[in-house]
């Protein structure tokens, strides 16, 4: 089937202009044609119009230091002992039991378990990290590492639910939807609110992203970062049947008949709103077919990105928050990756070659543009791994004792730019790497955290429904001051 | 517009209006004397005021300084009377010396009077309370705090919890403005603020309006012709379409759709582990809701069946009992039983009483007289209710038959014949079985039954020494015993002196076994003797042949020798007839009777490959589209369970035991516990009580807001403390008093509603109104109202003539299949995988009742309907009903008929004029740009480094291109290509070739990666060929990836660059993927991306025509989507 790929010089606008108008979106416009509307001035704005202009940007109460937030999601749950945390004391216990008993985890347990990876102090802060994230570990002075983060419970489906929505099992907006809704997104062509993941769903699926009792629109774009084709990116992007003058055409049409039906209806905000969505949609066709097409990036920046869909998924993170993309999230893969029950050392290596270099990738490029500073990323796993080895269970890891199990108790995540201290290394697990014993951090204090730099109090943010002011930590989580710049 | 929006949309506004809100306040630190303002304050300083200070003064300080009680004098429940003060200190705030304030020294303990006495606060609280003051104690409205003992009264004094009084309606001073008594009501208020109604809308507009909102389809133009032209007066003519539209089966679709809403309504369970996804029969409640409202069944009625349909005593597959979907098409939560509960309660309590109950799950309700008490005496209801294995069949409602049913008949019949066939292999198996071993049988028989004991100590015998025995001969243990039974029985019922076959048993049987062998001979030779009771020729061969036996043992072996030996001299030996008839499957005394009794012998490996085969039969019976429908039920528990409050919702910390009941607020201090089963029913009895306040107030509010876009409370799910107050509560009253007069009619609201006057107004703005009434809360017009996405969709399949109009069923393909042809309620609706056009046009949702839907206008609307194939099938479609039903080729005829299709009117001039010139474009439908790829085949020549004999491939099967419709094809064998690789052809004059042409001059990039995945085989090369720089690149690969790159490369307008794949040595096991991504740039500076994967398509299709560009335009536009 023949089709076109309309030229940015085609169109009727330029890129650049395109980018600017867009950050004042389609909402921002319906309102200035209503003020415009004689005597309007003096007429209180109706519901409507609040409602239709819902995803245009908005400000939050406090002053922001992160305008937009990119969370780079580990899904299984990577180990903290192999990555972010060293635990010298591993390598005296190895292969014999913990002299305080293991906490129970999802499975059984056993000896200690040595980290097979080298650890080694980056930049001026001088944080370790071990040889797995060596790229990253070179922006270490960027990065904040919490080493004592909790969760409630050692098994994925609750700790993504909580990691994403607050909430281990009740239906609760996603973080990114509580976003959208607060802050609104600056680009009203592209979705506010975007889920990458390669290959699919994660496990409990689009539950991670739902907007429960909020309304769909704040719901996240899930986009399987495996195709490589727009259409398949995002939902009716392409017309395959009309060249673009030709719809150009339908549109002029459809254009002149809805304001011949205006005029004849004195005008009316919703309906002129409903004029401009197409005129959006028609630009939105190519500024989404740019933003996700990475072959129009200079070739240092892919080579800088790498090779194979971790690259390809960041390159194109980086250039939806470019483009004003609220919340982004970016899962390693479908399913849970991260959890490596058994043959970690293999699991991991392969994993983290997978993804070192194109974070780091993004952390510098980021910092390059100068978006860094207004930029939060997030990077961990909905839990960690027990620094002990799993015992072998029929069915799954038989005949192996060369794994961890899931571990909530203490693991590590790291946050960079958007107004977080760099090169700093908030709270600490046990001599081991078990649990967090020096200012833990509960997944409702990140959020709550989260909340604060983007500019909201999390205790007064909220949402009327069922009778009820929610609110996305319910009535958990304080704010760390500490990993604040 | 719904109006809950509203009250979300302030939250949603709030920072956005934050801004606004400064400009126009004065700073809230000035230090004004004691002022008298009550509103205007920023939305912050409010929410600070929300969640700091509102539960420390509620908390607090309000059971002694609040309305109840004033020690002192003093109140502290509003911001007036805090300025005011009491009798000690004076006003209790100085807002000009805001840290004077009594309030703050007395909250410090820093005066002699210290409060509160016992505990003083902490020193967070008075740093907030103190932080308030010094703001100027910012205060929502002049409204006054309630009190926890507030709370309680609210039973006593909020409105929806007083019993509906019947008002009449007012007088109104022009009677002819009143069609209906809802127009007395609300022409009464518009009076009071001085505004006229807006004039009837014309027929035809009405027309639509009334259609779309009763059915959720346009009228015809027949249909507008007949109603534009009766001569009767407007009320009568009106009248009539109403009660047409309300008897049409389309009319239970449509707001069958709106009940939905408030039921979650789903095909799926949410996440679900490994468990089946779907609900095979969520459908039967879908089509109980559709069929209830055609039926006009009475809401109260309505509301038993859907909570305890199976307490009414209906008759066995009543289609009723599919009701109880309400409650269980719900999420699954894992198959948490409290979560689903949790889901259960707020169906119930918002969906029908717009009470929030599920707030009382961990703590008494904040706002509402729902103490957490209440939440689990209605748990434990739900938690003495129970779904059974197995759902029961009902009658069908809808007629499935069809394709799908004849194959679930088919298939059935197939899974139950092989359990028919497996029985009878057994049966079959069974009787040679005891024929073959007859010897190992009859010697163990022979064993067991010799003790001299009666039938029924037979029957008591330990089981385990038939089986010893059985095991001891490796005879299956039931088997035997069954064969022990027949021979016993058939020895007890032989003659024993006269029996042809058994007399020689019973006689040799009572030998001694000392003198057996003498014994025997004389024995037998008397029985031969006697010619009155001749022996069976076969026994008396086996017996007296050679010899006579001389054991007992021997005789068992000769009487196996006659059953088992079933060739000698044939079936026409005399005798053999005899014994083989004792094995006749038929009648034989030593045959296995039936089926019935084969499968009571089976062996367990036998019973487990029969219950296999029996599963796979009741699957079908879940799983299969075409299979009966079942009802989705819930049944009472065996004994009722008493539930225990959970503290804090936490079911590890159990609290006090409570009665099953209902809600203390409804039913005051003399409630009494439920005493049938779980309840359930009295449950659903005390919701649907005449006197209940709230579910007839809550039932007619969400009717009147799909009438009129805005209900009367905009809170339609709550009608608790913070719910908006009515718009017009003496005619919320008054509908409730008739809904519940009326006998529960939802169709004699809808006659009430629509015939109105008010109903019939003009959508047209009005400055003058809307100057005072902006937000149209009075209705002093009708509201413009967009389609939602059903009626959008149904109506586009209306006009396009595509519209399948039967009845229900299991769910048809999601919205957006473009062949898709039946109303939108049919569709399937997946909670986890939900189709985006259902987010996209604002759907309910599915995770919990709905009270509204939001209404949103975002660019993927506009996107669905310019780029989706569904609205490109419906723009085809009704271009192709025009061009048949217009009376000319004129363009002219042709837009008339659109329009009266369409929009029911015919086009203006202007249009005419622009459609004529839409249709006269010259060039109108070139389509896009030619695909720059071609598939193919060919040679490459190594001579010249170019490729040869290139021809395309001519078969498209859909995935593929292939050289013929056969395939492997006899001349190519596998040769191939599909999007994200193929196969090569039969030689060197058949590599894959797959070719991209280049649009104009400029420079070409290559990437991608030549895989071959098999070690057999010799791999497969790729190369790279350029009609003008020949070869660019060659890889081979043999179970392996080759990179396959090409750095810039100028080509020509026009000119050809090949992918060319061949064999190498042999063709076998040559598969390979190969979707290079070619980047162009021009001389310009423009730069494409082709890549192969994404862009590989079948043949083109024929590029819309002028006249299917045109109807999908009309499709989109403004006047087709909304209603005015």
């Amino acid at each position: 089937m023949p089709h076109h790929r309309p030229n940015p010089g085609d169109l009727p606008v330029t890129r650049r202009e395109l980018l600017c108008r867009s950050g004042m979106g389609f909402g921002a416009m319906a309102l200035g044609g209503l003020m415009s509307d004689s005597g309007a001035l003096a007429r209180p704005a109706r519901a409507d119009d609040a409602v239709r202009s819902s995803l245009a940007p908005k400000s939050p109460p406090m002053a922001p230091r992160a305008k937009r937030v990119i969370h780079l999601f580990m899904n299984g749950g990577p180990s903290q002992v192999d990555t972010f945390d060293p635990k010298p004391m591993l390598a005296r216990y190895a292969g014999k039991e913990l002299p305080t008993e293991n906490l129970r985890t999802e499975r059984r347990t056993g000896a200690a378990l040595n980290s097979p990876f080298k650890f080694k102090k980056y930049g001026e802060s001088g944080i370790e990290v071990s040889e797995l994230f060596s790229n990253v570990a070179e922006c270490i002075d960027d990065i904040c590492v919490i080493r004592s983060m909790q969760a409630d419970v050692p098994n994925h489906e609750p700790s993504l639910m909580l990691m994403n929505c607050g909430d281990a099992r009740l239906p609760r907006p996603s973080v990114g939807s509580w976003v959208l809704y607060g802050l609104g997104t600056e680009n009203q062509n592209l979705p506010g609110f975007v889920v990458l993941c390669p290959g699919g769903y994660p496990i409990a699926e689009s539950s991670n992203w739902k907007s429960a009792f909020l309304p769909g629109i704040y719901q996240g774009t899930h986009i399987d970062s495996n195709h490589t084709s727009l259409d398949k990116l995002i939902e009716y992007i392409k017309n395959d049947r009309l060249a673009t003058p030709e719809q150009r055409a339908q549109l002029d049409l459809l254009s002149e008949l809805n304001q011949q039906h205006l005029e004849r209806r004195r005008r009316d905000a919703e309906l002129e709103s409903r004029i401009q969505s197409f005129e959006l949609a028609f630009r939105m066709q190519s500024e989404a077919a740019d933003a996700f097409d990475v072959s129009r990036e200079p070739e240092h920046v892919r080579q800088r990105y790498g090779e194979g869909v971790h690259g390809r998924q960041l390159l194109i993170a980086r250039r939806l928050l470019e483009r004003g993309v609220r919340y982004l999230q970016v899962y390693h893969g479908n399913g849970q990756p991260w959890d490596n029950h058994d043959d970690i050392e293999d699991g991991h290596r392969r994993l983290a070659g997978q993804c070192d270099r194109p974070i780091a990738a993004l952390l510098r490029d980021l910092k390059e543009r100068g978006m860094l500073d207004e930029t939060l990323v997030i990077w961990g796993g909905e839990f960690g791994r027990t620094p002990t080895v799993e015992l072998p269970t029929p069915g799954a890891n038989a005949g192996k004792m060369n794994g961890r199990d899931h571990n909530h108790y203490g693991f590590t995540m790291w946050m960079a730019g958007g107004g977080v201290k760099g090169g700093h290394v908030h709270g600490a697990t046990d001599e081991f790497g078990f649990k967090a014993v020096e200012n833990p951090v509960h997944i409702h204090d990140l959020h709550a955290t989260m909340l604060h730099l983007l500019g909201f109090d999390h205790e007064q943010f909220t949402y009327r429904y069922a009778g009820r002011d929610f609110r996305l930590t319910d009535v958990h989580g304080r704010v760390v001051h500490d990993l604040i710049a | 517009m719904m109006a809950t929006e509203s009250k979300r949309t302030r939250t949603v506004t709030t920072w956005g209006g934050c801004l606004a809100a400064v400009l126009l306040v004065v700073s809230p630190n000035a230090s004004a004397a004691q002022d008298d303002r009550t509103d205007d304050w920023p939305p912050e300083a409010i929410s600070f005021f929300e969640e700091r200070i509102r539960p420390v003064l509620a908390e607090q300080c309000l059971s002694c300084h609040g309305a109840r009680k004033q020690t002192s004098g003093l109140r502290l429940d509003s911001r007036a009377a805090i300025l005011d003060g009491g009798f000690i200190e004076g006003p209790a705030v100085y807002l000009d010396d805001p840290s004077a304030s009594p309030l703050l020294a007395v909250l410090r303990h820093d005066s002699e009077l210290k409060m509160p006495p016992d505990q003083p606060l902490s020193d967070e609280v008075i740093g907030d309370l103190g932080r308030w003051v010094e703001m100027g104690m910012p205060w929502p409205d002049d409204a006054t705090i309630p009190t926890p003992e507030d709370v309680a009264d609210a039973s006593a004094t909020h409105w929806a919890f007083q019993p509906i009084v019947a008002p009449d309606p007012p007088a109104v001073p022009a009677p002819d403005a009143v069609a209906t008594p809802v127009d007395a009501f609300l022409r009464a208020r518009l009076d009071e603020v001085g505004i006229a109604p807006s004039p009837q809308a014309d027929r035809r507009t009405l027309l639509r309006r009334v259609s779309f909102d009763l059915i959720g389809l346009p009228p015809t133009p027949e249909e507008v012709e007949a109603f534009e032209t009766d001569p009767r007066p407007d009320d009568v003519a009106f009248a009539e379409v109403v009660d047409r539209l309300l008897a049409s089966p389309q009319y239970g679709e449509r707001w069958g759709r709106h009940w939905l809403d408030v039921a979650r309504y789903a095909d799926t369970k949410g996440y679900v582990f490994t468990e089946e996804r779907r609900y095979p029969y969520a459908y039967t409640y879908r089509d109980y809701v559709v069929h209830s409202f055609n039926e006009d069944k009475p809401f109260d009625r309505f509301i038993l069946e859907q909570l305890a349909a199976d307490q009414l005593d209906l008759p066995p597959g009543d289609p009723a009992l599919a009701a109880m979907g309400f409650l269980t098409v719900g999420q699954r939560f894992l198959n948490n039983a409290n979560d689903m509960i949790d889901d259960r309660i707020d169906v119930i309590s918002r969906g029908l009483m717009g009470l929030t109950v599920s707030c009382a799950r961990c703590h008494d309700h904040k706002y509402d007289p729902i103490p957490t008490a209440d939440y689990y005496s209605l748990y434990g209801v739900l938690n003495s209710s129970t779904e059974p294995d197995t759902l029961p069949l009902i009658t069908e409602l809808a007629d499935s038959s069809g394709p799908d049913r004849d194959d679930f008949l088919k298939q059935l019949e197939e899974r139950e014949a092989a359990i028919t066939a497996f029985l009878q292999t057994k049966h079959d198996e069974i009787l040679l079985d005891f024929r073959r071993r007859s010897h190992a049988y009859l010697e163990a028989a022979h064993l067991l039954g010799s003790t001299g004991e009666d039938a029924g100590d037979r029957r008591r015998r330990n089981d385990s020494v038939i089986d010893q025995e059985a095991r001891a001969r490796d005879l299956p243990p039931r088997r035997l015993s069954a064969f022990l039974e027949k021979w016993t029985r058939l020895l007890d019922e032989a003659a024993p002196e006269t029996n042809p076959i058994l007399a020689p048993w019973h006689a040799l049987a009572a030998l001694p076994a000392e003198s057996f062998a003498e014994d025997a001979a004389e024995a037998l030779a008397s029985l031969t003797a006697d010619a009155s009771a001749p022996l069976n020729p076969v026994i008396e061969r086996e017996l007296t042949q050679p010899e006579t036996p001389r054991t007992f043992a021997e005789v068992i072996e000769r009487y196996a020798q006659a059953f088992s030996d079933q060739t000698e001299d044939g079936p026409e030996e005399p005798g053999r007839p005899a014994i083989d008839e004792l094995f006749s499957s038929e009648s034989g005394a030593l045959a296995v009777a039936s089926l019935d009794e084969t499968r009571r012998l089976l062996e367990r490996d036998e019973r487990n490959e029969l219950r296999d085969l029996e599963r796979r039969a009741a699957e079908l019976q879940v799983n299969h589209p075409g299979a009966p429908p079942r009802a989705m039920v819930l049944v009472d528990t065996n004994e009722p369970r008493e539930p225990f409050i959970f503290v804090r919702g936490n079911p590890g910390n159990r609290g006090p035991q409570v009665p099953r009941q209902f809600l203390q607020l409804l039913e005051g201090e003399d409630r009494r516990p439920f005493s049938q089963g779980s309840g359930r029913l009295e449950l659903a009895q005390k919701i649907a009580d005449p006197s209940n306040p709230l579910t007839a107030r809550v039932m007619v509010n969400r009717i009147w807001m799909h009438h009129f876009g805005t209900p009367i409370v905009g809170t339609p799910s709550d009608f608790g403390t913070r719910s908006d107050q009515p718009t017009h509560p003496e005619l919320l009253d008054y509908l409730a008093t008739q809904f519940v007069r009326g006998g529960w009619s939802i169709k004699a609201m809808h006659r009430l509603i629509v015939n109105s006057r008010a109903y019939r107004q003009s959508s047209l703005d009005r400055p003058d109104a809307a100057a005072i009434d902006p937000e149209n809360r009075l209705l002093w017009r009708q509201n413009r109202k967009r389609l939602e996405l059903e009626p959008m969709r149904d109506a586009m399949l209306a006009v396009s003539g595509r519209l399948d109009a039967r009845f229900g069923g299991r769910p048809s393909p999601t919205p957006s299949a473009p062949d898709g042809t039946r109303r939108t309620v049919y569709s399937m609706i997946d909670r986890t995988f939900l189709d985006g056009v259902y987010r996209t046009f604002d759907f309910a949702s599915t995770e919990v009742s709905n009270p509204d839907r939001p209404e949103t206008i975002v660019p993927q609307q506009a996107l669905f309907l310019m780029n989706s194939p569904f609205v490109a099938e419906q723009a085809r479609s009704l271009a192709e009903r025009c061009r048949d039903e217009a009376a000319s080729d004129a363009p002219a005829d042709r837009i008339n008929r659109l329009y009266r299709l369409l929009y029911g009117r015919p086009p203006e001039p202007s249009e005419l004029q622009l459609g004529e010139r839409f249709l006269g474009r010259p060039d109108a439908s070139t389509g896009p740009a030619p695909s720059p790829w071609s598939y193919g085949f060919g040679r490459f020549d190594e001579e010249t480094g170019r490729v040869t004999h290139f021809r395309p491939l001519e078969h498209w099967t859909g995935e593929s291109w292939q050289f013929g419709a056969e395939f492997p094809h006899p001349e190519a064998g596998h040769l191939h290509l599909k999007a994200e690789g193929g196969h090569v052809g039969n030689g060197p004059d058949r590599a894959a070739v797959r070719r991209w042409t280049a649009p104009e001059d400029g420079v070409i990039r290559v990437e991608g990666s030549l895989v071959h995945r098999n070690a057999r085989g010799d791999g497969v090369r790729g190369r790279i060929v350029s009609e003008s720089g020949g070869l660019l690149g060659e890889w081979v690969t043999h179970d392996g990836r080759s990179r396959t790159r090409v750095a810039a490369v100028e080509v020509a307008a026009g000119e050809t660059v090949d992918f060319v794949v061949d064999c190498l040595g042999n063709t076998s096991h040559d598969s390979f993927a190969w979707s290079p991504v070619l980047t162009f740039e021009t001389p310009a500076g423009s730069r494409t991306t082709w890549d192969a994967r994404s862009d590989f398509r079948g043949p083109p299709e024929a590029p819309p025509t002028a006249e299917e560009q045109y109807a999908q335009a009309l499709l989109m536009t403004n006047e087709f989507l909304y209603i005015d």
